[in-house]
This record gives C-alpha cells, structure tokens and sequence, in this order.
C-alpha cells in the first residue's frame, strides 16, 4: 500500500508499505530515519518513541497503515538543521548520553514531559 | 604553552554526545547499503537432539525469500575455538534457542516469514538442565575464568574454623541473569570479492576480525570490522554468532545482508550470567576478626563449552584470615552457554561474600563497616604481594560519613515510616585493575592539528572521549586540537572493551605514542612539525611485560537506605551512595555515568532481576523486557557516586584502574543487607521478590 504521512515537517509518500508492519520499519527502513531505535518490540524501553500527531507513541507499536494522513515528528525533527534541542543539548551537557541507543527515544519522551509541565 | 589546563579530570561532555542526541550516530545496521538482504534466524526447539529433516520448500515459495540455511547447505566453517560460532554446520541441537537455521529475503518481514515456515524434524533426548548444589555432574575444572586457579588453600581452613569461636555458615544463590544491552546484536556483512567488510556491534573489532578469518579461512587484514558505536554491551558483546550468521548468509546468497536479533532472541543466544550456589563459612573471635574463610562456587555451563565463572575469586584479595579457602565446582548441562556479565565472578561473588560479612557482624554484635576495617590485610592474603594502592578502608570511612552512618542502631526492624520498615545496609567491592597489550598511531599535522588512532571500542562508556583527553595531555596541545578515531581494524591494534581494561590499556598505548610524537617534534625536528607532519606508531607489549608484581585492584564501599512495605512486601531503595578508589578519573561526567549504572545494575540485580528456568520445556519462561524486568528511571530515588583522588604510580601512564564494572560489585550485598536491617529478614537467594519477604512476616 501507499502510505502518505509528514515527517518532520516533510510530506512523504512511502510505496509498497506491507500494512501489517510497524511505523517504526517504515521510519527506520524506508524513510532513512534510523534515529529511533528498535530495542523491545513490545513498547516496554520507549527506544522508538516519536510524536503521532503530537502524541508520543511507541513507533513500535503503531501499525504502518495507523500513520495515514497524519503528522510524525522522530529525534530527528526536534531541531532544525544542525541545531539542538535545549533537551538534547541538556542530554549531553548532564551526561545523560552514553551508549545513545535509548538516548533519542527518552529525549522524545522528556520534550514530551516538559511540554505537558509547561501547559 | 602558558597555562594550559589538564584536560584529564575534566567533566568533558563526550563527543559522540550531539550525533547520539539528534539521532545522527549510526549503528551497525543503519548505514546505507545497495541490494542489501536482511537474515532472520531459526531456533531449535527442542533441548536435546539432532536435526533428521530441514524442510525449507514453504518457506522458499514465499516472495522475497533468497534462501534458506542449515547444517546441509550453509558455506563450510573453520572452528574458531568458541563452539557457539560454529553455526550451521552440525545437526547436532545442544539447546533449546540454538540456531540452527537461517531465513534470508530480500526484506526483513519476508525473512521473518520465512524462518516461520522452516520445518524442522529432530531425533530427541532426555535433557539436563537444572543446576543443583548436588548434581551428580559437578566437577572440578582445570581453571576459572579467565585463568586462575580453580581451587586455592591457605593455612588450614578446617582446623581454624573448627576452633573459631564465632561461626557464620549460609548458602545464598542468585538466579541466572541477561546482560541486555539496549541494542541487540547486529551485523550488517558485505562480501567484495574475498574481502568482507563488516559493521558489527560487539566489544572487540580485533577480536571479531580475527574470529571471522579464522572461520572463513582468510588472512585477517582482508576482514574489515567497523564498531563506530554500540549500543552498550556489559559482557554478551564479546564475538557471537550474529555476525557469522550474517557472513555466512551474504556469502551464500551473494548480497550484503543484515542481521539484527530481536531482544526475544537474544535472550537464547548471546550469553548470561550463571546462577550459582554458593556457601560461605567464616570463622571469628567474638570481635569479628577473622581467622576461618571458605567460599565454596558451584555454576553451570553448557555441552558446547566449558564457561568456568570466577565466582569465588571475589574474596581472596580482600580480606584478611590467616586460614582461607575457595573452590569452584561446574556443572555442564543441555543449557545454552553462559557468558561475561559485568563484573564476572566478582559480581555474584560479592552477593555472598558481602552478606556473609553482614551476618558476621549482627552475630558479633559489630558494627559492619568497623567489621571490615578490622579485617583489612597488609598485603594480599593469597598472593603475598603488596597493593599498588588499597583504600577500601578510606572508602568506608568517606562513605560512612557522607551516607550519615554514624550513631545507626543495629537493632534489625525497629524503625517504621507507615507501613514501611527502614534499614540501612553496607557492603565492601573490589574489582582487579589490568592493564592488556594494545598499540596506537599517532600523526603531527604542520597545521598544529593531531591525529589519534587505535582500534579501541566505545561501547557507551565514553572511552573515545577519554582517550582524547588523555591524548591532549599528553600531547601538551587544547583537546579541541586533537582528533580520535576509534572502532575500526583498519586501526593500530587494541584489546577488547572487558574487564574494565580499556582506559588502562589503550590509555597506555595513546599516552605513549603522544609522548613519541613529542620526542620527534622536539628532539628530531627541532620543536616544529616539518611541512610532511610527523608520524609515530607504538604498541605497549614490553612495558607491560616489565611491569612489577602488585596486586592491583579497585576498591569502593557501597551503602543503602530501603523501605520495605510490611503489607506488600515491596522494597523502594530510597539512597543509594558509593564512594570508590580507582586510580585516576580521566573524565568526572561520563565516570559517574558509569559508576551510577554499575550501582543501578546491581540495585536491578538484587530487586528484579531473575531468568526464570522451565525445566520441562527446557528454556527461559521470560525472555522479553516485559517479563525479565530491568530497572528503570521509577526505580531510582537518590544515587550517588564519589571517588577518592587516587595517586597509583604502579598502574599505567593514565593512572586508571577501570571504573566499568565496581559499581555493580557489592551493590546487591548492600541492599539486602539493608532489607535485613529493615525487617530481620535475611534474604540469601536473589532477587528479594516479595514472597521472599512476606514468607517471613510474623
């Protein structure tokens, strides 16, 4: 199938996508976006969470086809260009980066958090 | 050079740092590759057998689908020393999670499907796979790991403890335990003609070089492995057959391919810590000096190999008693085979060890940390050798006083918060500081920029950074002037990420090619970088060699305050705090790092963490993150970690002793023996489940 979604503020149209696999393949192995990791399959270490519609979700568990139409925004999206986040550069001031491999899955989670604190 | 401030000591923020936040970092499966194919692997299920039939026909007819293999088909190995690489070549099934075929496709959903279809007939066996402290199959290996002595005898152990007055005998167990990685083991393989190239997540590149050259029958500088980063490690990231799966598939089928296990499989194929058994006899005077020590190991391993877990090795540096003892017995069971977790042998050992000493001091009515003060040796008590440096005693003290341990009342379950009960708990760690063969190069631009080089691995731990720093220093140039390369065999030489080693040993090798290059500079070319550069290369063998006869080892002292709910029997660790003494600390920022997750692995060890083994079935009951549970953030309250400055002139150029694993050494202790001093329980098996607990409630 078709899928037709925005990426970090891109429109994309991403072919041949099997329904039945996750947003997470889709961003990872057809979109070149490997930032959000596969660590569980199960939801369970938030290594691939990315914003759905301004949700943050477990890329892992969203089926491909849940994804039509709407708005995903990866680690990659946060900041434009080479810029960071004031999260991501808190990550690596703190040392909270070490082997990186959760890293962007809890960066997305913290933007997340802070954005629900500050409303 | 003016005032040029010491880049070593510095809380540098690591360098890797900004591409692993932007999700810029590649992997080893993430980098782009033409007409790659992805490869899903096959686990056997039964325990005991052989393969009598491989019927791959349904899974062939699926689209997308390039290949299946097995022991019949699948290119022809060299055995490389380790059975558990010796993939498809055998019908014969030694677990139950053993592969024992292979999917290949052209896209990772058909692999998947494939390897689903793949049937498999087998000739089965009873199986074997439940260590107990009197399996008729335990014996006496000719070592423990990596090399030591499987048994060792001071004095008369007998005879002292038989004349102890004050006698403490408990056995206490821990469960079998997965390292899990964040990232799961993940090789992306292109064959180039007879070259193969690998991006490959593991701890060594050479030793992965070497282990697939010797498998595919090739001179090892025509195999390439490239380690830019990994997803942390803790022991299972040694060689495993992920990366010969994935070779032997891309030679088979004649594309690159790509094989990443899911953290389901992982559970069956890349190692674990051994459940041990483990019995401890201490023998005091009513003031808890020591003069009777035993500590008696028994582990499991497997049919494929011996795997020998040092877990008595923990006490024969550490404390003193003039009549020692320490044995080590295996079983080998139709179990898959156990492997390096963090702090090996040291880390289970310690569990016993440390608790042992606690129950020595409620007997004799001594506080805990004064207990151990009093047991400190001179020298080592097995060896004889002098320490290069041993502070364990400054580290109780240091962290007696910050943790606030002064005045505490040793009464066990007196002191109540609702319907908690609170304790407090300490315990002692030790880890070895070696240092192991490595070399570096290292280039003088006439630009006044510098190049480093060295085959050394940053499995998270932040030694590209530290290195670096090391390198600045060493160089007498601002870090920002220095550039390191790491994680490559195209590289100089380097030993593995294990052990603690890598700081110490390719510290020495970066420090000393820096200092050759500033030789060069100085007393070849006058004190300025001739327009060609100037170029060194080193390797460490002979410095090492020459080293005196220390013991060397890192010490720390670790203290708990726990909560337990008497309803639920839940255990909250409200402050964990470890102060330790490991030489030099190159980097404050990822140090503590490290520090903090070893006392958070061992806080995870001594609350959550167990394999739980079906013995009909033959296999782990839980073998995902839902059902094996690993603590996360929620579990944490308060932890610190502290390091006493640490001059050791004995160790290396660096001054390092290794801080990767001492943070999870003694940890567990700590914490049950705070659950003891909350509510009179002891808890000898791990982890403290809450049946453990309320079991015992009155």
């Amino acid at each position: 199938m078709r899928l037709t979604c925005t990426v970090n503020g891109e429109p994309r149209e991403v072919d041949d996508v099997w329904p039945g696999e996750s947003l997470l393949y889709v961003l990872r192995e057809r979109c070149g976006l490997p930032g959000a990791k596969n660590a569980c399959e199960q939801g369970e270490c938030g290594s691939c969470t990315v914003y759905l519609d301004g949700v943050a979700v477990c890329a892992c568990l969203v089926a491909a086809g849940q994804a039509e139409g709407r708005v995903v925004v990866t680690v990659e999206g946060l900041a434009p260009g080479g810029e960071l986040d004031p999260v991501q550069r808190a990550f690596v001031q703190a040392g909270a980066v070490q082997c990186g491999f959760c890293t962007p899955g809890l960066i997305v989670a913290v933007h997340d958090l802070l954005a629900h604190v500050h409303s | 050079m003016g005032t040029l401030t010491r880049a070593v000591g510095q809380a540098h923020a690591r360098l890797d740092g900004p591409d692993k936040v932007r999700g810029a970092a590649r992997y080893s499966v993430e980098y782009p590759v033409e007409n790659v194919a992805y490869a899903w692997p096959v686990p056997s299920t039964v325990v005991k057998g052989r393969i009598t039939r491989v019927d791959t026909r349904a899974a062939l007819a699926e689209p997308g689908v390039l290949a299946v293999l097995s022991y019949e088909n699948a290119p022809r190995l060299t055995p490389a020393g380790d059975p558990e690489l010796f993939v498809l070549q055998e019908p014969a099934v030694a677990y139950r999670g053993q592969i024992v075929a292979l999917a290949v496709a052209g896209s990772l959903e058909a692999a998947r499907e494939a390897a689903g279809l793949v049937r498999l007939e087998y000739d089965t066996w009873p199986h074997d796979t439940v260590l107990t402290e009197n399996h008729p199959g335990l014996y006496q290996p000719s070592h423990v790991n990596p090399s030591l002595p499987t048994d060792t005898e001071i004095g008369n152990f007998d005879a002292g403890y038989a004349a102890a007055p004050v006698r403490v005998d408990a056995t206490y167990r821990t469960p079998a335990e997965h390292n899990n990685p964040m990232e799961p083991h993940a090789s992306t393989v292109q064959w180039q003609g007879d070259r193969l190239v690998v991006h490959d997540a593991n701890q060594g590149p050479g030793q992965v070089q070497a282990g697939l050259a010797t498998l595919f029958g090739l001179p090892p500088e025509r195999v390439r492995v490239i380690t830019e980063h990994v997803g942390g490690g803790f022991g299972c990231k040694t060689m495993r057959c992920c990366v010969v799966l994935a070779a032997l598939a891309a030679r088979h089928v004649d594309r690159p391919v790509r094989l990443a296990l899911t953290r389901q499989q992982m559970f069956g194929v890349v190692g674990y810590r051994t459940p041990t058994i483990q019995r401890i006899r201490l023998g005091a005077d009513p003031t808890g000096r020591l003069t009777a020590s035993c500590h008696d190991a028994i582990s499991q391993s497997s049919m494929l190999k011996e795997f020998a877990e040092q877990t008595a090795v923990y006490g024969r540096p550490l404390y003193a008693a003039p009549h020692r003892r320490t044995t080590h017995r295996l079983a080998r069971l139709d179990v898959p085979s156990p492997a390096w977790m963090r702090a090996p042998g040291q880390c289970p050992g310690s569990f016993a060890v440390e608790s042992a000493m606690d129950e020595l001091a409620v007997t004799c009515g001594v506080d805990p940390v004064e207990l151990r003060i009093r047991n400190e040796p001179a020298t080592d008590p097995e060896e004889g050798t002098p320490y290069s440096s041993r502070n364990l005693v400054a580290c109780l003290r240091e962290g007696a006083h910050r943790f606030g341990w002064a005045d505490r009342d040793r009464t066990p379950a007196v002191r109540r918060a609702g319907r908690c009960l609170l304790g407090t708990g300490v315990a002692g760690s030790i880890y070895p500081a070696r240092s192991l063969v490595s070399s570096a190069s290292a280039y003088a631009g006439p630009d006044g920029a510098f190049l480093v080089q060295i085959n050394a691995v940053d499995i998270g731990t932040g030694a590209r950074t530290a290195l670096w720093q090391i390198a600045a220093d060493e160089l007498g140039v601002p870090p920002d002037r220095v550039m390191i390369r790491v994680g490559d065999t195209g590289l100089p030489e380097a030993s593995l990420a294990g052990g603690s080693t890598g700081t110490a040993s390719w510290g020495w090798a970066v420090a000393k090619v820096c200092r050759e290059i500033r030789v060069q500079i100085d007393d070849v070319h006058g004190g300025s970088v001739p327009a060609g550069g100037v170029h060194a290369q080193v390797d460490t063998t002979a410095d090492i060699q020459a080293q005196q006869t220390f013991s060397r080892y890192a010490f720390g002292a670790q203290f708990a305050e726990v909560r337990v709910d008497v309803d639920t029997g839940e255990v909250r660790v409200d402050r964990l705090l470890g102060v330790f003494a490991a030489g030099r600390i190159v980097n404050a920022l990822t140090a503590r790092s490290q520090l903090i997750g070893g006392m958070t692995m061992g806080m995870s060890m001594a609350l959550l963490e167990e394999g739980l083994w079906d013995p009909r079935s033959g296999d782990w009951a839980n073998h995902d993150l839902a059902t094996y549970h690993v603590a996360g953030c929620a579990d944490i309250e308060q932890i610190e970690a502290y390091w006493l400055d640490e001059d050791d002139p004995h160790l290396n150029p660096a001054g390092v002793k290794g801080i990767g694993e001492i943070g999870i050494v003694g940890t567990a202790a700590a914490i049950t023996n705070a659950v003891y001093h909350a509510t009179g329980v002891r808890v000898r098996d791990l982890p403290v489940r809450l049946d453990r607990l309320l079991g015992h409630r009155a």
